[in-house]
């Protein structure tokens, strides 16, 4: 866009040395970021499949015919959204790795611009949305999604070491050995 | 573009007879010649007869040229491009899934905008029920470019924060569902023709029989022209003694609408029935019955013309044309007659007439029951009123999509080929959008003397995407006029801010850098001076870079950004997506420059956005009419600023607006929600903005005149208020930005900037890139002087630093 690819990576050159100097980062006063460690692990079985993930919902419908109605249910605290990945964007991204698997690009990056609108701070969305521009040889464009996701993953460091090692195999890709060589040394790290 | 093919043998045909008849005019020419220099000699009579012969057999070769040439026409017209389909533009799909934050209150007005009828059991699709907690959809189903979304029935349940489960009829539960995309407009051709074209069974059979019935009794058995329906149409008229109805058939309707809409001529009338015949003598009864169908004309929006029933449907009813009932199906047939004569809007009694004789006729041939003639005729008109209506309803927002689109596609493309085009427009969030604005604006005039022609425009967008939900471009905002979101470029005044402390950040500034706040004029080339002054025309002497931005002081950024220097700010602000030409001029230190809006909310996107620069896009996709995709415009983004200096910036414009120029706010927002912003008053009060985010929602917000006079309030006065008003309906997300890996949080005294401790009075936290924590150490022992141990490490650690 506006900056030269060369001053990019320039300053992608520069942020990596940068960050590979500091040290252990400071705990914030801040209100605590969302941390999602609980996402880092493996993620759960895709919701797609209503048998998988949860039981059917709680209140049954009539048989008769549907009703507006709701079944007397108990008032029950909402499920803290943000503590797990939601189930709308686990089916997205096993629909865009599937979609990947067959080739379907255009497909995956659908999927996964309708999940990173439902939730923006899951990173593993933009892992995957990196994944499928460098299958497409859009390093560039890998490059800068990667970063991204590594700009909602602080905090997350299983998620940060993922990215880390899709950046230098990216880097890689696009004939870029010593910035990879600094992602993967970013990787090492977590 | 259909039919290329067909296009150029039409035009061989055409020169060929005009050739043929060229050729006829040269050969009479001579005779004409002959028949002059023989007229004295010969007897009158003889010579009449062989002239009369003559012109006769050329009226009759012209008269067959003439058929042969009508019958081409017909045939390449009716066969070929029938029609130029107006491209279609879709907002965003509602996604429906559990832990959605969406209210009942929003699924109502997403459900209302797509024309689905409330009722007690949702069973047939386009129908919704909804109880306290819970919502029953009978969806339409819709075939989307990645993947086809089924019509089915769709339980919600709803809790305080929105959709808490989705299943299906069945009972198992959903991950996610689209409902189908509202209509939100089209892109015309030249004659404004707008239609929505629908095969013949997509039309309900009571449509058809009741056009059949008022209109053409006859139409399945004539050859094009009816001579019983122009005797029956006499008997009437004179029964009635006056003209009350016609005696042409729908396929001489058809032709007239079809091939003879400019002149009105005794020659169109005279073509008319020929062409009728030609045309059944080509097509079956229910190809021409569709055409119909599609081509009649039902009424003006504007300047737009509504055609076909497919468009009327939408248009008067706010549905499908496949869910009306008998009572609609049977106006708009009876509409037919005369749309604006019988429009249900602005005549209701006249329509509801119409309506029920046509209803009648149904009756009479027994084509209804009585029981369905009791129910229709009672029934109210249903139409929905016009301002209710999501087609047109977001004229600026559909200017931004069709400027996005003019660079890819050609105008005759977009208003002729059918193309889908899929927006980003929440109409959720564009409906709270106006609320807030229209609200606040009048709420403005009634509280200030003298202000009455306050305008105002606003752009939403979702700031970890860039795409833009929602525009405001008038505070009339379905007025299709000038769009300020856009086209009004207003200095920004402050707004400018946030770049100016960017730069000096990216310099090795820190946010406690102390900033001279003192009386500061400035010698310019042209010899004049620049004398900036703060809003309270109060200076500080020195304050820190955080509060200087914090209370928005102008005297203390004209230093900085002089310190910085112009050509460094101006990289900064081009970092930030402004692509507009900037002038080194000190001026641009305190927003001299003019922007619209959308460009600063392109500018607040990457700070927003941890320093991604991203594109302001509107639409998603666009496909051909038969869904295939042709363009995609996929998320892109660039990292042009460090997130470090960018999280600092950040941690700034939170504190604007708790503490600063803009912790009004707060009055309304709830505490635990973080967002982050800048007022922005331009000169004398002329302009008021505010841009500010949360994590999921970037508004920017511009108020003034548009003769620029002054107001009498400023950004927060004016424009924040509209900000908060809607910021507080939405579902927002805190803007937690965390704390990059090489930024730590320091203690520092509040107004001195110096390195301070939690204890100590005064003391604050602020983030530092490494490296750059503060040399010097506040003396707050001096005020705490106890034996307190920590309190004395503080203190050995000040005389280590010194």
């Amino acid at each position: 866009m506006l900056l030269s690819s060369t001053r990019f990576l320039l300053m992608a050159a520069l942020m990596a040395v940068m960050a590979g100097c500091s040290i252990a980062p400071t705990q914030a006063p801040q209100p605590p970021v969302d941390d999602r460690g609980a996402s880092a692990e493996p993620a759960p079985p895709p919701a797609a499949d209503p048998e998988s993930s949860e039981p059917a919902v709680a209140t049954p419908l009539p048989d008769s015919g549907p009703s507006a109605e709701p079944a007397p249910s108990s008032p029950q605290p909402a499920p803290r959204a943000e503590s797990r990945q939601k189930p709308a964007v686990l089916a997205l991204l096993s629909n865009a790795e599937q979609s990947r698997a067959q080739g379907d690009y255009r497909g995956a990056q659908g999927s996964l611009q309708r999940a990173q609108r439902i939730d923006p701070r899951d990173a593993e969305v933009y892992y995957s949305l990196a994944l499928t521009h460098m299958e497409l040889e859009d390093y560039e464009l890998a490059e800068q999604v990667a970063l991204k996701g590594v700009s909602v993953a602080q905090g997350n460091n299983t998620e940060l070491k993922r990215l880390w090692n899709l950046l230098a195999k990216i880097r890689l890709r696009a004939g870029d050995p010593a910035g990879s060589q600094a992602a993967n040394d970013k990787a090492a790290r977590y | 573009m259909f039919r290329p093919f067909h296009q150029n043998s039409t035009q061989t045909t055409l020169y060929m007879a005009r050739k043929k008849t060229s050729k006829t005019t040269k050969k009479a020419t001579p005779a004409k010649r002959r028949q002059r220099r023989n007229s004295p000699k010969n007897h009158r009579g003889f010579i009449s007869k062989a002239t009369l012969f003559k012109i006769l057999f050329t009226a009759l070769v012209l008269l067959g040229l003439l058929l042969l040439f009508l019958d081409v026409q017909i045939r390449h017209q009716f066969e070929g491009k029938r029609w130029a389909v107006p491209a279609k533009v879709y907002a965003r799909p509602l996604e429906l899934y559990a832990g959605s934050p969406l209210s009942m209150q929003d699924l109502k007005v997403e459900l209302r905008g797509l024309g689905y009828q409330f009722v007690s059991r949702a069973s047939k699709p386009g129908q919704a029920a909804f109880s306290a907690s819970r919502a029953i959809i009978a969806s339409r189903g819709f075939e989307f470019t990645d993947g086809s979304e089924p019509a089915r029935r769709l339980v919600l349940d709803f809790n305080r924060e929105g959709i808490s489960g989705i299943s299906d009829y069945q009972g198992n539960e959903l991950a996610l569902v689209r409902l189908e995309p509202v209509l939100i407009g089209g892109i015309y051709p030249l004659n404004n023709e707008d239609r929505d074209l629908i095969q013949l069974e997509d039309a309900p059979d009571s449509l058809v029989a009741a056009l059949i019935a008022i209109e053409d009794r006859d139409f399945y058995d004539h050859l094009g022209i009816s001579p019983k329906g122009i005797a029956r149409a006499m008997v009437a008229n004179i029964k009635a003694g006056g003209f009350v109805q016609g005696g042409s058939t729908l396929t001489q309707q058809l032709i007239k609408n079809f091939y003879l809409t400019s002149d009105r001529t005794l020659i169109r009338k005279l073509l008319e029935m020929p062409m009728a015949m030609l045309l059944e003598l080509h097509y079956s009864k229910d190809e021409i019955l569709e055409a119909y169908l599609n081509e009649v004309y039902l009424g003006q929006d504007g300047s737009r013309a509504i055609h076909g029933f497919g468009l009327g449907a939408h248009y008067f009813f706010a549905q499908p044309i496949q869910e009306l009932k008998l009572h609609q199906v049977a106006l708009m047939a009876g509409m037919v007659k005369g749309p604006s004569y019988y429009d249900p809007r602005r005549h209701p009694e006249r329509a509801t007439r119409r309506r029920n004789l046509v209803l009648r006729v149904l009756l009479d041939q027994g084509q209804i029951s009585q029981q369905q003639y009791q129910q229709a005729s009672t029934a109210p008109l249903d139409v929905v009123k016009k301002g209710t209506l999501l087609k047109e309803a977001y004229p600026a927002y559909l200017d931004l999509v069709k400027r996005q689109l003019r660079r890819h596609y050609r105008d005759e493309d977009l208003s002729s080929e059918g193309l889908r085009v899929f927006t980003s427009l929440d109409p959720i969030v564009q409906n709270q959008a106006e609320q807030a604005l229209t609200q606040t604006i009048d709420s403005l005039e009634q509280g200030y003397q003298g202000v009455d022609k306050l305008q105002g425009s606003m752009v939403v967008t979702d700031p970890q995407t860039g795409e833009v939900m929602a525009v405001i471009g008038d505070r009339n905002t379905r007025y299709k006029g000038f769009n300020r979101a856009l086209d009004a470029l207003r200095p920004i005044g402050s707004l400018v801010k946030p770049a100016v402390y960017l730069a000096a950040l990216e310099q090795g500034y820190t946010l406690s850098s102390p900033l001279d706040d003192s009386p500061y004029s400035l010698s310019l080339p042209n010899g004049q001076t620049w004398q900036p002054q703060n809003f309270d025309k109060q200076s500080h002497d020195e304050v820190t870079l955080i509060e200087g931005l914090t209370h928005s002081y102008n005297i203390s950024t004209a230093r900085l950004g002089m310190d910085v220097g112009l050509d460094n700010v101006i990289d900064t602000l081009v970092r930030l997506g402004v692509r507009r030409k900037l002038d080194p001029y000190p001026s641009l230190l305190l927003g001299a420059q003019g922007l619209s809006p959308l460009e600063v909310a392109t500018m607040y996107q990457t700070i927003a956005a941890n320093g991604f620069q991203m594109p302001a896009r509107a639409i998603r996709t666009v496909t051909d009419s038969a869904g295939e995709a042709l363009s995609s415009y996929p998320f892109q983004l660039k990292q042009t600023v460090n997130a470090d200096d960018v999280f600092l910036l950040q941690t700034a414009m939170q504190e604007v607006t708790r503490r600063g120029t803009a912790a009004s706010i707060y009055r309304s927002l709830p505490a635990h929600i973080n967002v982050a912003g800048k007022t922005g008053t331009s000169d004398d009060q002329r302009d008021s903005w505010f841009a500010g985010f949360s994590h999921n929602r970037l508004a920017v917000v511009w108020m003034g005149q548009d003769d620029n006079s002054p107001l009498p309030f400023t950004g927060s006065g004016g424009a924040l208020r509209a900000w908060t008003r809607f910021m507080d309906n939405q579902p927002l997300q805190s803007f937690d930005a965390p704390t990059p890996e090489d930024v730590e949080w320091l203690w520092v005294n509040r107004d001195n900037g110096k390195l301070s401790a939690a204890q100590c009075d005064n003391a604050r936290q602020l983030p530092f890139v490494e490296g750059t924590a503060p040399q010097q150490t506040a003396d707050c022992y001096q005020a705490d002087e106890g034996d307190d141990p920590v309190t004395r490490s503080i203190d050995w650690i000040k005389d280590w630093f010194q």
